[in-house]
């Protein structure tokens, strides 16, 4: 899947891959969205999950004051995306499922 | 004719006369004064001895007012010495109070109720749902509060767990100022984790991974209303 697909979705601020250690892959992201802060603060949440979880491909979803934050491992890394609150969660949730 | 020439003769001796120097006038009123003084003195009668020693005596009588005060004093009555040793001794006597306590019955121990025994009614209702697993509540330090998870001995290590990834999360969020964390959804192979904050402390909710997190989180919310009453 593309990462244009993903972006299409109505408030949908931003998505983008990130290698292990935090270092951007691929982003698109809306103007005023660091890609590269988000990259590192996703494979942050999802070392720390894996650590202390045992998981072996860590996935969640943050819901901060502002935003909804979709974190998800997949087998190119790890794929995060940044909505706003109000954005059809369902939908992105589903979008981003079908990724492996 | 000769009365006229006396005065005429009179009247040559006056103008003869030089006028009287002001310095002689004075003398003359002081002298005249003296004169009045001396006469008055001699008029006013000296002062009769008889009547002064009246007056002497009649200040030294002090005898008569002395009497006068020991009459009164033996009219009036004076106090009883008796009566007044009767009123220092009742007052002296320690009041005995005769008051029977009451002898406090032995009770049971009873475990105190728990404040967050409110909480069970919605947990339950969560808890009802079968594809929810167990619900349990920590504080942010990743300390246990209550558990509702039956069958799982490691809780207090998910505890630990969850608030570790709490805070982690929380930390990057601020580097992103992106506000502080609600909640979180942790997807597992096995298990689905949802915990949302409740003030100062975590609300897990551990469910099987085919649960709708919509209906979770609708139930969790009165949850969570109820430990914000309790815990703050």
């Amino acid at each position: 899947m593309k990462l244009s697909d993903l972006t299409k979705i109505p408030k949908i601020l931003g998505a983008g891959l990130a290698s292990n250690d935090g270092f951007v892959i691929d982003s698109q992201f809306t103007v005023g969205y660091d890609a590269e802060k988000s990259a590192a603060m996703a494979a942050q949440v999802v070392n720390r999950i894996k650590r202390s979880l045992g998981v072996e491909k860590a996935s969640a979803i943050i819901y901060t004051q502002n935003n909804v934050f979709f974190i998800k491992e997949t087998e190119d890394g790890i794929f995060f995306t940044i909505c706003q609150k109000n954005a059809n969660l369902g939908l992105i949730k589903v979008k981003i499922d079908k990724i492996k | 004719m000769k009365e006229v020439e006396v005065e005429k003769k009179v009247e040559e001796v006056k103008e003869k006369v030089p006028e009287p120097v002001p310095a002689a006038e004075e003398k003359v009123k002081e002298v005249e004064v003296e004169k009045k003084v001396e006469e008055v003195k001699e008029k006013v009668p000296e002062p009769v001895p008889a009547a002064e020693e009246k007056v002497i005596e009649e200040v030294k009588k002090p005898v008569e007012v002395e009497k006068e005060v020991e009459e009164v004093k033996e009219k009036v009555p004076e106090p009883v010495p008796a009566a007044e040793e009767k009123v220092i001794e009742e007052v002296k006597k320690p009041v005995k109070v005769e008051k029977k306590i009451e002898e406090v019955k032995e009770k049971v121990a009873e475990p105190t109720t728990i404040p967050l025994a409110s909480l069970d009614k919605p947990v339950k209702r969560l808890l009802r749902n079968k594809t929810v697993k167990g619900v349990f509540i920590c504080s942010k330090d990743g300390l246990l509060i209550q558990n509702y998870f039956e069958g799982r001995t490691d809780i207090e290590e998910i505890c630990a767990m969850i608030a570790a990834i709490y805070t982690e999360a929380e930390e990057s969020f601020k580097f992103l100022k992106e506000g502080s964390v609600e909640k979180f959804i942790i997807e597992k192979e096995d298990e689905t984790i949802s915990v949302i904050t409740a003030g100062e402390s975590l609300l897990t909710v551990v469910t099987q991974p085919e649960t709708k997190p919509g209906l979770v989180f609708v139930y969790s919310r009165k949850i969570i209303n109820e430990i914000r009453e309790i815990l703050g």
